[in-house]
């Protein structure tokens, strides 16, 4: 069962976001700290990595309530999946979406990179992704 | 395989730190120490906020990156046990409910020569956490 999706852009601003049922009330500003909490989060756990060790930002954070998991494509886009705790293959969902959001935003002529994203071939990718894994 | 134990209190001092993996210290461990527990207690309310009912205690138990996972039990008296690992050990909830009901208490908190908020300086608690955290294989 998933809760929300989300993308943030390389400079922490949220581009995109998605509710599902089930889902915890946030509201807008809610959902504007989280997209710039958690690109500050994911840059602090590679330099908190234990010495000796190569810095990794972090892809999955668990907890009693949910599961986040973020997947970083190279170019610094996130995308975030929130579940409940038993879901698994969460990365390959997220890697999913980072093909759709290539081919329905990236190829689209009209696309400002970095922008909010509004575009209903997206949506509609994202809720067919979303709604068969439920 | 743990890598490294910290003990963190409520406003964010450390009170102990263990390094099992033998590398070369830092320069400078208090900053990373600071940069740990803050980066802690912003992912603690993150995750408050997702929470679907209201809590005392964050649910936040754990995170994974490439190259560690990193492991946290905070008590309702706002002590913290972070523990970093290899990336592929399970849940450590239950281990870290062990060394704080176990280990801490018998060597920490009964100790008459503790003084509270202050760094943990017992060589036995030392000693037994860390012949404690070698049998976590996995």
């Amino acid at each position: 069962m998933h809760y929300n999706f989300f993308i943030v852009n390389k400079i922490g601003l949220l581009i995109y976001e998605r509710k599902f049922p089930g889902c915890a009330q946030l509201d807008s500003s809610d959902l504007i700290r989280f997209g710039a909490t958690l690109s500050a989060l994911h840059l602090l756990s590679a330099v908190v990595t234990p010495s000796g060790l190569k810095k990794s930002g972090l892809k999955m954070i668990s907890s009693k309530f949910f599961k986040l998991c973020c997947f970083q494509s190279p170019t610094g886009v996130k995308f975030c999946l929130v579940s409940d705790p038993n879901t698994t293959d969460m990365e390959k969902m997220c890697k999913k979406a980072y093909q759709y959001y290539s081919d329905y935003v990236l190829k689209n002529p009209f696309y400002e990179l970095d922008q909010q994203i509004r575009f209903e071939g997206f949506d509609r990718e994202i809720e067919k992704l979303f709604a068969i894994k439920q | 395989m743990v890598y490294e134990f910290y003990i963190f209190n409520n406003v964010g001092n450390c009170l102990f730190y263990l390094n099992l993996r033998g590398a070369t210290p830092d320069k400078n461990p208090q900053d990373k120490q600071k940069l740990i527990f803050g980066m802690l207690h912003t992912m603690k309310s993150m995750c408050k906020k997702f929470s679907p009912q209201a809590v005392s205690v964050s649910p936040f138990t754990s995170y994974v990156t490439d190259s560690y996972k990193l492991h946290i039990l905070e008590t309702s008296s706002g002590l913290n046990f972070v523990m970093f690992t290899h990336p592929d050990m399970m849940d450590q909830t239950h281990s870290l409910k062990w060394i704080y009901s176990t280990i801490y208490c018998t060597f920490v908190i009964r100790n008459p020569f503790y003084e509270p908020k202050k760094m943990i300086t017992s060589v036995v608690f030392k000693q037994k956490l860390e012949e404690y955290l070698l049998t976590l294989a996995r």
